[in-house]
């Protein structure tokens, strides 16, 4: 996942600028999990159809060859390192399922 | 169907040609002088006439589209013989002179031969080269199974 | 999530079957550069592109529609191109604009081809190794 720098937390901030629950007790809770997974995948399929626009756009002669060639292994390099993290998740649910409690 | 064979035997069907009117450039610089032939007379000189020819020309063809009734090859239709007459030069010494001391000599003009060897051998070399490219195309398409 | 994107691997397939249809018609052209009369041939390629499209389009909004047979709408149209001025013998060929053409084709048809090798190593990625 790409984080952008601003969204780094911070020391003297706990709340994350997304954020957007409050707890009484005034400390702003993170994202959940499945938002910031969410927001992946759309950035992923995103990713994706710019490649095919690309691509269809160099057919068309609208579109250069060297920004399809980038927009095409963008595409490829998001998806690889979509299907490492949700390797990654699957193997640590699996690790996690087989706690005993 | 328009594929890469149907382009290769174009590209080589113009090598081809080029290379039949090489043949007949050289036949006639050889014999610019030839006063002596089987039928008789001096040597007369050789032209290829080329002709564009379709490489599919059917009913199917058209249906399906026109880029075969369009991609044409080129044919040697014929080896002509120039029909323009002979030379008449003066030389009484020339054993085959005439009472008169005229020569009938081939009318072949040997800077216009070689304009024709040099254009013969730049078209030949342009369809060398369409073949290769052909090629190359096939050979990246048949990559993508790698 | 759009991993199969079948649209544009047709479209991509088709586009290099159109940059050799128009390969060969280069080839034609160079073929009878010194043939008398004869005038280059030339096609639009991306209007036989845009028709796929549109063939393409038609038959992924609705699955009720039959599938198009794309290739039977599509076909490029051949028309007649001078390069020039004719010579003596009719001829109307420029060679240099000729083989200029068909080096373009070719850039364009490998670029074309390697965009379709990258859509169908994704693919295969993801249907493969990506799994566990």
């Amino acid at each position: 996942m790409v984080i952008k720098p601003a969204e780094f937390p911070t020391i003297d901030r706990i709340d994350l600028p997304l954020s957007r629950e409050v707890n009484p007790a005034g400390v702003a809770e993170q994202p959940g999990f499945d938002e910031l997974l969410g927001r992946a995948l759309e950035k992923l399929d995103g990713t994706l159809k710019a490649g095919d626009a690309a691509a269809a756009g160099f057919l068309q002669g609208k579109v250069d060859i060297q920004q399809m060639a980038l927009a095409l292994e963008k595409a490829d390099i998001s998806l690889r390192f979509m299907m490492h993290v949700r390797n990654r998740v699957v193997e640590a649910y699996k690790e996690i399922s087989r706690m005993n409690i | 169907m328009a594929d890469i064979f149907t382009a290769l035997s174009i590209a080589s069907s113009g090598m081809q040609a080029q290379r039949i009117r090489v043949n007949t450039v050289a036949s006639n610089l050889a014999n610019a002088s030839t006063t002596r032939t089987e039928e008789g007379g001096p040597y007369r000189r050789l032209d290829p006439v080329f002709r564009a020819v379709p490489v599919e020309e059917s009913f199917e063809a058209t249906l399906e589209g026109m880029i075969d009734e369009q991609s044409n090859k080129v044919e040697v239709v014929e080896v002509s013989r120039d029909p323009a007459p002979p030379r008449k030069v003066y030389d009484p010494q020339h054993p085959d002179a005439d009472a008169e001391g005229y020569v009938l000599l081939p009318n072949i003009n040997v800077p216009e031969e070689m304009v024709n060897m040099i254009t013969a051998s730049r078209s030949y070399a342009a369809c060398a080269n369409v073949f290769e490219t052909i090629k190359q195309m096939a050979r990246g398409a048949v990559d993508l199974l790698k | 999530m759009n991993i199969v994107s079948d649209a544009i691997i047709e479209l991509l397939a088709r586009a290099g079957e159109l940059r050799m249809q128009r390969a060969q018609l280069l080839a034609g052209n160079i073929a009878n550069a010194d043939t008398p009369g004869y005038t280059p041939r030339e096609m639009d390629f991306q209007q036989a592109l845009e028709l796929e499209k549109q063939g393409l389009a038609l038959a992924v909004t609705d699955e009720k529609h039959l599938p198009v047979i794309a290739t039977a709408g599509s076909e490029p149209v051949v028309y007649e191109k001078p390069d020039g001025q004719p010579g003596l013998d009719g001829n109307t060929v420029g060679l240099e604009s000729q083989m200029t053409k068909l080096t373009e084709n070719r850039i364009h048809y490998e670029a074309g081809l390697a965009a379709l090798r990258k859509k169908l190593a994704l693919l295969r990625y993801a249907v493969g190794e990506g799994g566990m």
